[in-house]
């Protein structure tokens, strides 16, 4: 069995993290901003062009491109923000061939 | 590149004032010192950006969510040579974060049963803590409020030695100056409270949770 030897490292943001975690009986001090909000902003054709020549190539929606850009740059961003919740019905339809 | 962290799963019992002295006391030395309020109240972070008048060496910091502590806290402790954290008075994540990352942590606790009963199972927390992470972290509880010819004070002096609890020799009295500090830009320079501040550095240095000189570097590497 290996010895637990003692870290004399600080622990990362990661095992800290992991560590306020570790009991789900312990409450954060505050507590996290639920619900949703909507956000319209302007910006220049080109971008919605880009934004919806992005999204049309994967199927899915200009909310996840730009949500998921924010998830790369370091925003910690909820997983269903991340995904196409659009109701089925409303999809726009994918032409065959 | 050190931190200390004042905690204790009760409010009231003086982790705001401890973490003002010791911010302010060695910010007046010249250590380049980060005030980290992990309390939501931001008592502390309060104090150093609208009263406190000291050097610039204090730097004020506010964070109380998780994710973003977590990440703060060891960036504050690459860039500062000291990083005071001061949490709130209830058990919370952001707690455990500032003592995770911790290398000593104070337990403030005046005289009661309720403190002396929370300073306990703090203590047996922070030894934990360590223990699931594999670090030493340190651990004295501070007595506060602390009057030496009461039998109450002397009753919580006793009732912490007997439990085996680790704590500081100096204490902190109930000098009117520790109440004027939270209207005050600096640290009183004479008195009862300036003695008790001197003290409280001086055992901190002594058990070197604290640089022996504010250029003390190689201190610092020992406690890293």
């Amino acid at each position: 069995m290996a010895k637990a030897l003692k870290s004399v490292v600080r622990p990362d943001a990661a095992a800290l993290r992991k560590l306020a975690s570790a009991d789900p009986a312990i409450p954060p001090a505050v507590m996290p901003s639920i619900g949703s909000e909507v956000i319209n902003f302007r910006v220049a054709s080109s971008v919605v062009d880009q934004l919806d020549a992005a999204a049309d190539a994967e199927g899915t929606t200009r909310k996840v491109i730009i949500t998921r850009a924010l998830e790369k740059a370091g925003f910690r961003i909820p997983q269903p923000d991340l995904e196409d919740r659009t109701p089925r019905r409303r999809r726009p339809r994918r032409q065959a061939g | 590149m050190a931190v200390i962290t004042l905690a204790s799963g009760k409010g009231g019992v003086g982790k705001t004032l401890a973490g003002i002295i010791l911010g302010a006391a060695l910010a007046a030395e010249g250590v380049d010192v980060a005030l980290l309020d992990a309390d939501p109240n931001k008592g502390a972070y309060r104090w150093a950006t609208t009263t406190y008048g000291g050097t610039n060496k204090l730097g004020a910091y506010a964070e109380a969510e998780t994710e973003r502590l977590a990440e703060l806290v060891p960036e504050l402790a690459d860039r500062h040579a000291i990083v005071i954290a001061d949490t709130a008075g209830f058990g919370n994540r952001s707690t455990v974060i500032c003592i995770g990352a911790a290398d000593g942590v104070l337990v403030p606790a005046t005289p009661g049963e309720g403190d002396i009963v929370e300073a306990e199972r703090m203590v047996a927390f922070v030894q934990a803590t360590g223990r699931s992470i594999r670090r030493d972290i340190a651990v004295r509880v501070l007595g506060n409020r602390i009057r030496r010819a009461t039998t109450l004070s002397r009753h919580l002096l006793s009732q912490i030695d007997a439990l085996g609890l680790p704590r500081l020799s100096t204490a902190l009295s109930e000098a009117v100056a520790y109440g004027e500090l939270g209207f005050l830009p600096a640290l009183p320079t004479t008195g009862h409270a300036a003695e008790e501040i001197a003290a409280l550095i001086t055992e901190l240095r002594a058990l070197e949770w604290l640089p022996a000189t504010p250029s003390d570097t190689n201190m610092y590497a020992r406690l890293t």
